[in-house]
């Protein structure tokens, strides 16, 4: 099913990594898309400049930020969405997504992606935020959920639905990390298959997969490994309800070679045609 | 009637403000999750008491160990930041004593920008401030040095100019030259040679005397690769009045109030810096 903006199933991309400079442009790897870390590329001139505007030549980019911390009390950083705005266009970013999460508040940034209370109080704040920062950008905003560690109290709203309802609200997409939504449902104790099945399909244009690190009591996004089977599964549920959507691999810490880290994000393709295993099967994740 | 515009701000929120205030206030606290809830910053938002009921417990932890996994994140994250920054800091110091530092200056200087490559931007007049460093004077040679290079490695390219772009030039036309440097260079002024520590552990190589001796540098970047050149003090006098646009009579002037030079030597250092490619362009003033 296509999303409501026409973007396309850009295929199976990964993220730009520096380690993997020298392979890209010594080898020009076929390769569907990359993905970049805004912020890695906004206030630089230098080699990952030279680097992307390597990339930008022969491969779709697409952006992807940390820090327009759309959750914040803090006012809207638009000295940064000037730069953001600055290296869309640079890369001819097919569209620029960031997280459903606040970063620092006081003039301070804590360089983490925070969790949002889902409260009322938090919907209107932060869809008035995605309008402002939406317009100024003038494209639309996607957000990714974030893998979280806590829940507040206070919430009301589940996450799916919290963002369900901020698409609703401001006309923003969702860049759906299949990984953190395992990732959380694990800390939180919630059905990862919920989840993905409440979420609006014609508002996703994008896909995370990734690895993780679990510590026992809690799993940390880490980006650190290969993907487990059940994000697989997941994502193979994903796939079912909403068709073939621009796939990124993330792999950010001890990173592999080219090879290995391409090889990863390929493996996406064989949930997208094998038939489903017994059905929600992953319904025994987090049983125990 | 007002001419009509976008808001800048969404309404306020109160609450939340609080509650991401209180959040950030624990996770930039020193010492244990405990005692963080407790510090001033925490408690202006909510007391103490009321801090285990604001997280919901899991299966598995409690409140605030959930807010302790944030707490040390943050903590991993900046001191590895700022451990790509200053590798030659992270050599000399050893690891626990830089994570000591980078820890120290973490709680003095939060940062404040949203990209961690300027996070060390105050760690070389930090050092001043801390007690119980060793080599204090060679340290902040070394930490303004590989500041500098975060500085150079990140700067936007710029064209380079040739030296025969002034050839044939008369005597008076050569006292109003302007030169430009390329943007990605720096110049420094340190009582240490902390480019040949650099320079060694870069090579793998022993490491060289730490002695004092004044050391005036260039730092300067090409085809993307960082560079050290070591001047005399008249010719980094002379680069530096170039390079606060002085044309060349005046800065000429400057070399000799730094006490030499003569106008061969400017020749043979302009070969040098030309074949550098330190300059981006040439103007007659």
């Amino acid at each position: 099913m296509a999303n409501r903006w026409g973007l396309p199933d850009l295929g199976f991309g990964i993220g730009l990594r520096t380690v993997h400079f020298p392979h890209i442009l010594a080898e020009r790897p076929v390769m569907d898309w990359f993905e970049i870390l805004s912020e890695n590329f906004m206030d630089t001139g230098g080699r990952p400049a030279y680097v992307l505007d390597q990339v930008v030549e022969r491969y779709p980019v697409v952006m992807h930020g940390v820090s327009m911390s759309v959750g914040s009390t803090d006012p809207v950083n638009f000295e940064y969405l000037k730069k953001l705005k600055q290296l869309a266009r640079r890369t001819k970013a097919r569209w620029i997504s960031d997280h459903l999460c606040w970063t620092g508040v006081s003039g301070l940034n804590t360089h983490d992606l925070l969790p949002m209370p889902y409260t009322d109080e938090s919907l209107r704040h932060v869809a008035g935020r995605v309008k402002i920062i939406a317009d100024y950008l003038e494209r639309p905003v996607f957000l990714e959920n974030p893998s979280t560690y806590l829940e507040f109290s206070e919430s009301t709203w589940n996450e799916w639905d919290f963002l369900a309802e901020l698409t609703e609200r401001t006309g923003c997409g969702i860049l759906l990390d299949v990984n953190n939504v395992y990732v959380s449902s694990f800390n939180h104790g919630f059905d990862p298959f919920d989840y993905v099945d409440r979420i609006p399909v014609d508002r996703v244009v994008q896909i995370h997969l990734a690895g993780h690190t679990n510590k026992g009591t809690h799993i940390l996004d880490t980006h650190s490994d290969h993907v487990v089977d059940d994000v697989w599964q997941l994502y193979r549920r994903v796939y079912q309800r909403m068709g073939g959507i621009a796939t990124l691999l993330e792999w950010d810490e001890a990173i592999p070679s080219f090879d290995t880290v391409h090889a990863e994000a390929l493996k996406a393709g064989n949930y997208r045609t094998a038939p489903e295993q017994e059905a929600r099967d992953g319904r025994a994740i987090h049983a125990a | 009637m007002a001419a009509l515009s976008m808001p800048r701000s969404p309404a306020e929120a109160p609450h939340l403000g609080r509650l991401q205030r209180w959040m950030q206030a624990c996770m930039m606290a020193n010492g244990p999750v405990e005692s963080a809830v407790e510090t001033p910053a925490a408690v202006k938002e909510f007391p103490a008491s009321q801090a285990p009921g604001l997280i919901r417990a899991s299966r598995t932890l409690a409140p605030l160990e959930r807010l302790d996994i944030y707490r040390g994140m943050y903590d991993l994250r900046l001191v590895e930041a700022l451990r790509v920054d200053y590798p030659g800091l992270l050599k000399f110091l050893g690891e626990k004593t830089f994570e000591e530092l980078a820890r120290l200056y973490i709680a003095s200087c939060p940062p404040e920008s949203y990209t961690l490559n300027r996070l060390g931007d105050r760690l070389p007049d930090f050092l001043s401030q801390v007690d119980g460093i060793h080599r204090p004077g060679f340290v902040e040679a070394l930490a303004r040095l590989e500041l500098a290079e975060t500085f150079v490695f990140d700067e936007e390219e710029s064209p380079v100019a040739a030296m025969e772009s002034f050839g044939g030039l008369s005597e008076d036309q050569w006292g109003r030259l302007r030169l430009t440097p390329i943007r990605a260079l720096r110049l420094l002024r340190l009582n240490y040679p902390a480019h040949e520590f650099m320079q060694a552990i870069r090579r793998d190589e022993a490491l060289p005397s730490l002695r004092p001796r004044r050391t005036h540098l260039i730092v300067h970047r090409r085809e993307y690769g960082l560079f050290h050149l070591s001047l005399s003090a008249p010719a980094f006098a002379l680069f530096q009045a170039l390079a606060e646009r002085a044309p060349l009579d005046e800065a000429m002037q400057s070399m000799f109030d730094a006490g030499g030079g003569s106008q061969k030597q400017v020749f043979e250092w302009f070969r040098q810096w030309f074949s550098e490619r330190l300059f981006s362009s040439v103007e007659i003033y």
